[in-house]
């Protein structure tokens, strides 16, 4: 019934890679402020970049794999791997330095298929106030038959 | 299986929603019709046995060691190729949590005053325009999955899945062809062609070197001959349009699609260019067989949490309840 996620969605607009849009959620606004935000986002966008970049390196690891005809597949993590551990490492340590302490929690975007990065809003006593408040809100809406503008405006 | 789980651990690919089937407690995983798939693999391992054993040995005995050893390597590749294909997840997106489903359900409440009856939800638009690379984008909505659908993914009807770049469901191969492994499948029709040219241009050798018409002698060779022959044409072929499709840097889905809506500069009246390509045919090529190896998405190894069950229960419900289409 109640947002208690803010959700970041995937920008394709420079094609099919991931990357995750810049846009300030209107969820975190009051939370935390848009230059943490951006640093978080555009460091996550960083690394998938990495993992994702087509330059010699890959293409020698490629090709390297495709010579053992993919046996060396079975040995060693390949390279995408190894980001998306330093993603969820920078993810936790994002988590634990900065966003819990503001009540937030990001998810990690593998947990939803690199759909989204969810920040979770966890059940703290402001975030409390603030569900309480939005409840009455809503009920209150409902009651006015004015769900739709409601929905749409937030 | 659910009457255990309170001392078994329930493992993801045992609720998984698609229809495909996992082998090795969900570590390798296919589509569900591996009938095909197994001629194929037969057909591949029986033929090249008996050249590398009879021609082959032949062979090397008349021209040189290197024909068996080097037809050995392209069987090995070869194999290694198509088992790869078919037991590599293509890129399955997974399908919307319960969260993302409360999400987008809570984005479309419908006005209750508008008379649609208890069911005050309608389903969310069906497409989201885009642009990717300047080029506008149509991205569906996937009624079963409930998501939209990345560009360039589509619903696979025969497994019941969205997969990523999906290329096409391949009955001879028993699987999805998509991000994932469109590499193996793409080495393994060019492999598979080289393999056939090979045996059956030294089944031919063979037959001249030996100079003989009793066909009890040389009935292997002639199999070997024959079957590589008839294979020649269709993987040849094959061969021929994935390197047509990489050199423009299109998938089969969206060429048959353009068969029918015309290509991507006509679709929209202007010049566009096809905004998936890397920009040359060489760094297409290298992209798709060097490129990087994306990741599973798919968690089937995970253990079963209270959330998943919650999204099996309202994709069912879904299923059994379709919305209404076209409020």
């Amino acid at each position: 019934m109640l947002t208690n996620r803010a959700v970041v969605e995937r920008d394709y607009s420079e094609g099919i890679t991931c990357r995750f849009e810049k846009s300030f959620p209107v969820a975190l606004r009051g939370k935390i402020d848009e230059t943490t935000f951006l640093e978080t986002i555009n460091h996550i966008n960083a690394i998938f970049a990495k993992a994702e970049a087509l330059n010699f390196r890959a293409y020698l690891l490629g090709c390297l794999s495709c010579l053992t005809a993919y046996s060396s597949l079975l040995c060693f993590r390949t390279h995408y791997e190894k980001c998306l551990q330093d993603v969820a490492n920078y993810i936790d340590e994002q988590n634990s330095s900065i966003y819990e302490a503001r009540g937030l929690k990001i998810i990690n975007p593998m947990e939803k298929g690199l759909r989204v990065v969810s920040f979770f809003l966890m059940f703290t006593f402001a975030n409390h106030v603030l569900s309480s408040f939005l409840i009455f809100k809503f009920t209150f809406a409902l009651y006015l038959k004015d769900v739709t503008s409601f929905t749409l405006a937030n | 299986m659910t009457r255990y789980t309170a001392v078994m651990v329930q493992r993801k690919w045992e609720i998984f929603p698609g229809r495909n089937r996992f082998c090795l407690n969900g570590r390798l995983m296919t589509g569900r019709d591996i009938g095909l798939v197994s001629f194929t693999g037969s057909l591949i391992v029986v033929c090249c046995c008996l050249f590398i054993a009879f021609d082959g040995v032949y062979l090397s005995h008349k021209l040189s060691i290197a024909v068996p050893i080097i037809g050995a390597i392209l069987f090995l590749f070869t194999l290694t190729c198509l088992l790869r294909t078919t037991f590599t997840d293509p890129g399955i997106i997974p399908r919307a949590t319960a969260s993302e489903i409360a999400y987008l359900e809570r984005m479309f409440i419908v006005d209750p005053t508008n008379g649609d009856g208890p069911t005050a939800y309608r389903p969310p638009p069906r497409v989201k325009e885009i642009t990717v690379n300047g080029v506008p984008v149509k991205l569906k909505y996937c009624y079963s999955c409930k998501i939209f659908r990345p560009p360039r993914a589509s619903h696979c009807s025969f497994c019941d899945n969205c997969v990523e770049n999906f290329d096409h469901h391949c009955p001879w191969v028993g699987n999805c062809v998509g991000k994932r492994n469109y590499r193996y499948f793409f080495h393994f029709c060019l492999s598979v062609s080289v393999l056939c040219i090979y045996i059956l241009g030294f089944s031919i050798t063979n037959l001249v070197l030996i100079q003989t018409v009793i066909i009890f002698l040389t009935r292997r060779t002639v199999f070997n001959g024959i079957v590589s022959f008839l294979a020649l044409w269709s993987v040849v072929g094959l061969s021929g349009f994935h390197s047509y499709l990489i050199y423009n840097g299109q998938t089969t889905n969206e060429q048959a699609s353009f068969c029918i809506k015309g290509s991507w500069a006509a679709r929209r009246g202007e010049a566009t260019s096809n905004p998936y390509s890397h920009g040359s045919a060489l760094e297409n090529f290298l992209a798709v067989s060097c490129g990087p190896f994306p990741p599973s998405l798919i968690d089937v190894r995970g253990t079963v949490g209270p959330e998943d069950e919650e999204a099996l229960a309202l994709h069912k419900r879904a299923t059994a309840m379709p919305y209404q289409v076209g409020l």
